[in-house]
């Protein structure tokens, strides 16, 4: 009389441990995924053959939090239980119809019309979770813009409590929509299969009433039939994690997929002659050329300044020769090869950049100016820091972005890494957009005469007057 | 309808239905063993009719409750969550920029998507389950008891040690989770740098010991959710094995009772299982849940860079600015001299330093977005730190060399200075700029998209879009931070021109914070900040 105890105690033993594997397993492998994921997008945003505009950064933060939250949804528990909704209802059919024809027979019938639901509840909430999502993002960018522009929303007074209550509102309403629709196909999908179970029971106990079937047989069939139904009910209540999941992967392949260098060519090594002509650009958005350039060739050596009233692609013309943008048309040539046929990252060996806002990396400021250069002894960084103007200790912490310095001493510390990488790398092209804005003009002089020592090309972007008038020659560009 | 309840009433509403919802999924198994028990000894059909219909009626009843129960309590949750973000902005205004500490801003943000979006699970996937489970259990046992005391004392001892042990020991193994919530904040943090830093990053071919980096904060976070994987699944196994222990002690214990009872009886705790595998749930999201809260809580705990006067005096309509010794500094570091001047309405006077002499800092304590370090500031007579930081700055406005530019459309950024403004004062501020040709080339005008951080447009544009917003306010002392880099000579001394007549015209103050010697000519008064002397170039003439 102990054994059916013992052996109950033990099957739910069994089924504890293997409910347990599976989810130990399967938790498991969404990490693996998500971290794949994670380093893929990584990888890509540091990808050199990238060309075009970086993705906006409260999308990135929206899609690999929260939207990597969907993930686990999506692969750890939909894609297990789809598997489970076509095993086990298989197998109870199978022993049901053994134990009791009828009421197996009743199951096959009923169950594919959860099925079928199922695909007509997915047509109708595809386009919600999309929407839902969408809103997620847009919470996500403007949480974020609230956050860096905060001095500009302070000076103007303008808190933002009503727009964050807004766009969360909206959030929470198309939120609601999604759910509501998710909601509603569960309730169907449980009424259906209640329904059915109902359908099984009703029938096996009239016929145990009647004397047609055996109390234990019916016991058996009428427990095992809600197990047929079960798998299936709950692959649709995951269905919304699911949406929102598939949702995010095409998000993020939409992210992934952009133009990319193919060029394998070996760039020139030594002072080469750089030649653009009649190229032209747009940017999206706008019915004018960003920038329009009919001729401009640098020979090795040579300072050249680039002037135009603002707004006319000075920057825009740096970022097609260092080969973030594509031009439209026209030619962009380095030794008479065209850049899109060079090897990209072995061209921008050749480049040393000072963009018109640089940005930190987070670690020391020796590493900062030794980012393209990191064999530089601390002799070297200092001499290159001091060469810019700059006396700040090699040690101190920074934090990435623009907060712990200043414009000027941002500028200037980046001017270091151009010349630490001029000096001590393989550069001997100089792209210099608004290099000495910020500073004063004792600074600027010495900072000009520091890299014209240097003998590298140097192409700059400036309105400031000493700088022009110091350069060899002067292009315009309309 | 939800919005003509309270919250209370809400919520309320949605635990009676979520209390329900489980009682009836229970007393549909229930009332199905005893259907079938029943049966079996053949009474007249007419006997069962009452269990027959009872099994038809908890069967609908109980996904009909379910998700009346979901709707009302997701709507209660959401909501809270919209609230929940406010006071964390809330936080973050009262701090920012300056007293964020080491916060990096995609942390920051992290937080307030990320962690938000996590509150209602507070509610619905720890609180409710466990209100919910634990008062439907407590029913489901009173009713056993009035039938058979034995098992009823012993389904509430096994549904008690399910409860503690869940509590106990999975919630305890469970804490690392909290470890992988602050591995998602730095995840977050580096892949935001890297997605701001990325052209800079790859042109110096840097890319592969920062792809380290971010490498390894993705490493971290993988750990902390690696390791956490075997805790997940524990709560669920050690339900199924409270069940299948609770099975077999009422077998061996029911001998000798009623057959149709002992049916329901064993079958009590397969039906408990629902209620007890809802709290390993809630025990698997706990740690989670509560790292998030604790993470914006901490949020709010930061100390405000700038205290507010209690009882702040009015500010005055007059706007002469006296300031006498002031030295400004971060982290009570001064940064600056003592600086003393007196700016009578309407005034001009420009800063001068070399780089590094703490020009923006000073801007800073001008606006009340720091505190100075010593010394006094007057705005018509009353002294600033009697008045709102908030007062001071509609007074007083900035233009710095960076300033953000929304993700939006050019006239939405100029509204962020005169929501009220109409298309032709906004014209107007762009032609003050030196803007309108540009708006007037652009397909969409002032309905153009500028980008992420006005990217699309280039830096003089952005200068100038900020200068044109700046225009717009209505501040009557204007501070402006080198307001002609990134333009050209003669657009700058348009520039100067039309700033300097503008000031004259509505009677505006000006303080300009330059080194470009064109701007400094324009001014009769023009302070040094250098560092070690500070004197009125005017008194030397």
């Amino acid at each position: 009389m102990l054994v059916f105890p013992v052996v109950i105690a033990l099957a739910f033993a069994l089924r504890a441990l293997i409910a347990w594997g599976h989810s130990v397993i399967s938790e498991r492998a969404i990490v693996r995924v998500k971290s794949q994921l994670r380093a893929e997008v990584v990888d890509d945003l540091l990808d050199p053959r990238r060309v075009g505009p970086r993705p906006e950064s409260g999308r990135l933060v929206a899609l690999l939090g929260p939207g990597m939250d969907a993930f686990d949804g999506y692969i750890g528990r939909f894609l297990p239980q789809l598997a489970l909704a076509v095993v086990v209802p298989a197998m109870v059919i199978a022993v049901m119809t053994y134990v009791d024809p009828l009421s197996g027979l009743i199951v096959i019938l009923t169950l594919p019309l959860i099925g079928l639901f199922m695909a007509l509840v997915g047509l109708l909430t595809r386009d919600k979770v999309e929407r839902r999502w969408a809103a997620m993002e847009r919470l996500a960018r403007h949480f974020s813009e609230v956050v860096d522009g905060i001095v500009v929303l302070k000076v103007f007074g303008r808190r933002q409590e009503r727009g964050i209550r807004e766009v969360g509102e909206a959030h929470r309403i198309e939120s609601m929509r999604a759910l509501r629709l998710a909601f509603l196909s569960t309730l169907v999908l449980e009424l259906i299969a209640t329904i059915s179970v109902a359908l099984v029971a009703v029938s096996v106990g009239l016929r145990v009433v009647e004397g047609h079937l055996d109390l234990n047989d019916a016991m058996f069939v009428l427990l095992l039939a809600p197990e047929a139904y079960l798998p299936v009910r709950r692959v649709g209540t995951m269905f919304h994690d699911s949406t929102e999941g598939a949702t995010a992967t095409a998000e993020l392949l939409d992210l992934l997929d952009h133009p990319k260098h193919t060029g394998t060519l070996a760039a020139p090594t030594r002072p080469s002659t750089v030649r653009v002509a009649d190229l032209t650009l747009t940017h999206q958005g706008r019915s004018d050329p960003s920038l329009s350039l009919a001729e401009l060739q640098i020979q090795p050596g040579e300072f050249v300044a680039i002037v135009g009233p603002s707004g006319s692609g000075k920057s825009t013309l740096l970022d097609v020769l260092l080969g973030f943008e594509a031009a439209d048309e026209g030619a962009v040539e380095v030794a008479g090869t065209p850049i899109a046929e060079l090897d990209i990252v072995q061209w921008r060996e050749s480049i040393a950049w000072v963009p018109q806002t640089p940005h930190l990396i987070s670690g020391t400021i020796g590493q900062n100016v030794a980012l393209g250069h990191p064999a530089a002894t601390s002799g070297q960084i200092s001499a290159a820091l001091t060469a810019a103007g700059l006396d700040l200790p090699l040690e101190r912490q920074v934090r990435e972005g623009t907060a712990d310095l200043s414009a000027g001493e941002r500028r200037r510390l980046a001017i270091a890494k151009a010349l630490l990488r001029i000096e001590f790398g393989d550069a001997w092209l100089v792209l210099l957009d608004e290099p000495t804005a910020g500073l004063d003009a004792a600074r600027e002089a010495h900072v000009l005469a520091t890299l014209r020592a240097t003998g590298a090309t140097i192409l700059v972007v400036s309105h400031r007057p000493e700088l022009i008038s110091g350069a060899d020659r002067v292009v315009e560009v309309a | 309808m939800g919005k003509t309840y309270s919250r209370k009433t809400r919520l309320g509403f949605g635990l009676a239905m979520g209390i329900s919802a489980q009682l009836a999924a229970i007393g549909l198994l229930l009332t199905g063993a005893w259907l079938i028990v029943r049966a079996a000894e053949q009474p007249p059909v007419l006997y069962l009719m009452v269990a027959i219909v009872a099994v038809r009626f908890f069967g609908i009843s109980r996904s009909v409750l379910r998700y009346v129960e979901r709707l009302a309590t997701h709507d209660v949750a959401l909501a809270d969550a919209v609230e929940e973000r406010v006071s964390t902005y809330v936080d973050v205004d009262r701090v920012a920029p300056v007293g964020l500490g080491d916060l990096r801003s995609g942390d920051v943000v992290s937080r307030v998507v990320a962690d938000v979006a996590r509150l209602p699970d507070r509610l619905l996937r720890v609180r409710i389950p466990w209100w919910t489970g634990v008062a439907a259990t407590a029913i489901v046992i009173g009713v056993i008891g009035a039938i058979d005391g034995v098992s009823a004392a012993v389904i509430l001892v096994g549904t008690g040690l399910c409860a503690f042990g869940l509590r106990t020991i999975v919630s305890r193994t469970g804490r690392n989770r909290g470890t992988q919530v602050e591995a998602q904040g730095r995840l977050s943090a580096e892949v935001t740098a890297v997605a701001i830093s990325a052209r800079e990053i790859v042109a110096y071919g840097a890319q592969g010991p920062i792809r380290e980096r971010a490498r390894a904060a993705t490493a971290d976070a993988e750990s902390a959710q690696t390791s956490g994987a075997g805790v997940s699944g524990l709560g669920a196994a050690l339900v199924m094995l409270v069940t299948g222990a609770m099975v077999s002690v009422l077998a061996a214990s029911s001998a000798g009772i009623d057959p149709v009872v002992i049916g329901v009886i064993l079958l009590a705790p397969i039906a408990l299982a629902e209620p007890m595998d809802g709290w390993a749930e809630a025990e698997r999201f706990r740690p989670l849940v509560e790292a998030a809260v604790e993470r914006l809580s901490a949020l709010g705990s930061l100390s405000s860079p700038v205290s507010d006067p209690a009882s702040p005096t009015d500010l005055p309509s007059n706007y002469d600015l006296a300031v006498t010794d002031l030295v400004a500094g971060w982290d009570g570091q001064p940064t600056t001299r003592p600086v003393s001047f007196n700016l009578a309405q309407g005034g001009k006077i420009a800063l001068t330093g070399p780089s590094g002499s703490g020009k923006s800092t000073m801007a800073y304590t001008l606006l009340r977005l720091i505190e100075p370090i010593t010394g006094e500031m007057l705005l018509g007579g009353t002294s600033t730190g009697d008045l709102t930081a908030a007062d001071v700055r509609t007074r007083i406005g900035y233009l710095g060399q960076d300033d953000m530019v929304f993700d939006t459309t050019i006239r939405e950024n100029l509204r962020i200075a005169d929501p009220q403004a109409n298309d032709g004062t906004l014209h107007n501020a762009l032609r003050l700029a030196g803007l309108a040709a540009l708006t007037e080339s652009l397909p969409k005008g002032l309905d153009t998209e500028v980008g992420e951080r006005g990217g699309r447009l280039s830096g003089g544009e952005r200068q100038r879009l900020c200068l044109a917003r700046l225009l717009l306010g209505d501040h009557r002392i204007l501070v402006l931070d080198e307001p002609t880099e990134h333009l050209d000579p003669p657009t700058a001394e348009a520039l100067m021109d039309d700033v300097l007549a503008l000031a004259d015209q509505s009677g505006r103050s000006l303080i300009v914070i330059s080194h470009a010697p064109m701007v400094l000519a324009r001014f009769e008064e023009v302070l040094t900040l250098a560092p070690d002397s500070i004197r009125l170039a005017g008194e030397h003439h």
